[in-house]
């Protein structure tokens, strides 16, 4: 990962890619769970990378990257919906953060979207593809089975191992601890 | 949809809890290849206008991107972008050049090392402390180290300022300043003091960094704080909304 940073902070471009291509998905996330307009989540995707690109030099490699990738990418978000919705000119007096007052902005449902991204991200190729064709698709384990080419015990057990790495990845998340709260993937809550 | 033969580790809100994160459509959203090139481009052609940009940070304080969007927070405007169609909504960034007035003469870098060595502490009209040097005149010529407030703490700017018989001239070398977010504007203003003061110019960087030329039909010698403001396109006065700032000592 420094070698990969060290890359990207010089503007080589297989690096830019690879860091987008690492992240780029998760960073989606973020800017789709507040925004609903594709434009504005294009915006915010590029934003993000372009920002992480010149704020590169001033960072820690001994820090993960993922967390302040996620950190640019929900300041980035905010700050587009805030333009959008052209919140009215604070008081001149005023030179701290302005108050979040964007609907469905809490940065603890935000961090859990990205978090189960990354672990989705993490996963095996093939079980994240059941675990895909399954839950986003609505396929049932036969037909899974049928369009990968593959037996059916084979899709239950990458769907069984899926849904164990995740929860063993997304157990410190209040998503687990508040049964019955609503998934805070939703997408398009500010615009 | 939840088809359970294999689990025998999870509890079944467990499962309610995952099958309902993994059914929404942006969590499998992937990374859209147009949007890589756009990156990719609008990096390339910052590197290429900026060659010391990468790696040479003098900065070790917190990212700048991020702090820097306090400026649009605290106007409640615009998010700071490179795209100079900001109203189209096309969303798509531009990575053209700056547009501003290029100048001939060598760009020079703030050093702290010589601010520190030639420099002094100087706190004004009650914000935050700033860095000013009175750098050896060159035909004329003085330079400024102009420090970031709390609205833009990691920003940094070398002025140059010559009294010339058509008037004032500022030249503006400005480092890490976010672009000035589409509806506001950053103002240069030469002030005698805080109430007095007169606008150099304006710009807003939404094309990329580079040197910035403004005029002013004071002296400097007169008005000796230098001040950049974050203006909205509403405003016709200074916002008092300041993000960088710079005394001139006279030698």
């Amino acid at each position: 990962m420094n070698e990969l940073m060290a890359r990207f902070r010089a503007g080589d471009e297989a690096a830019v890619r690879e860091v987008h291509q690492r992240y780029g998905g998760a960073v989606r996330t973020v800017a789709r769970s507040m925004l609903s307009d594709p434009e504005l989540v294009a915006e915010v995707v590029q934003q993000t990378f372009i920002k992480a690109w010149r704020g590169a030099a001033d960072f820690d490699q001994d820090r993960e990257l993922a967390p302040w990738l996620y950190a640019i990418a929900r300041r980035t978000t905010i700050d587009v919906i805030r333009r959008e919705k052209r919140v009215t000119l604070a008081s001149t007096d005023t030179q701290n953060e302005a108050d979040l007052s964007v609907a469905s902005i809490s940065f603890d449902r935000v961090w859990e979207v990205w978090e189960v991204r990354r672990a989705v991200d993490d996963l095996p190729a093939g079980e994240r593809e059941v675990v895909r064709l399954c839950n986003l698709e609505g396929f049932t384990h036969d037909e899974v089975a049928e369009q990968l080419g593959i037996p059916i015990g084979t899709v239950k057990s990458r769907s069984g191992r899926a849904y164990k790495r995740l929860a063993a990845a997304l157990r410190h998340l209040d998503i687990f601890a508040n049964q019955g709260a609503t998934s805070p993937v939703e997408e398009g809550g500010a615009t | 949809m939840t088809e359970r033969g294999w689990n025998d580790e999870l509890s079944e809100e467990e499962i309610a809890q995952l099958d309902a994160l993994l059914e929404s459509p942006a969590l499998w959203d992937e990374p859209d290849p147009a949007d890589e090139e756009m990156i990719v481009a609008a990096i390339l052609a910052e590197a290429a206008s900026s060659p010391d940009q990468a790696g040479e940070s003098e900065d070790s304080t917190t990212s700048p991107p991020d702090r820097a969007s306090a400026i649009a927070s605290d106007l409640g405007t615009s998010n700071p972008d490179i795209s100079d169609s900001g109203t189209s909504g096309s969303g798509r960034l531009n990575a053209d050049a700056a547009t501003v007035v290029p100048i001939t003469s060598p760009r020079r870098r703030f050093s702290p090392a010589l601010s520190a060595v030639a420099g002094f502490l100087v706190a004004l009209v009650g914000v935050a402390a700033v860095l000013a040097i009175a750098g050896q005149p060159e035909d004329g010529e003085v330079e400024l180290a102009l420090a970031g407030t709390d609205l833009a703490p990691a920003a940094q700017a070398v002025a140059r300022i010559v009294d010339l018989p058509a008037g004032t001239r500022v030249e503006l070398d400005v480092s890490m300043l976010d672009p000035a977010p589409p509806g506001t504007y950053y103002e240069v203003w030469l002030r005698k003091d805080a109430e007095v003061g007169v606008s150099a110019g304006t710009f807003h960087l939404r094309g990329g960094d580079s040197e910035i030329e403004l005029w002013a039909g004071v002296s400097a010698e007169d008005y000796p704080l230098v001040t950049v403001t974050i203006q909205n396109e509403a405003q016709t006065e200074s916002s008092g909304q300041v993000v960088l700032k710079g005394l001139l000592e006279a030698e």
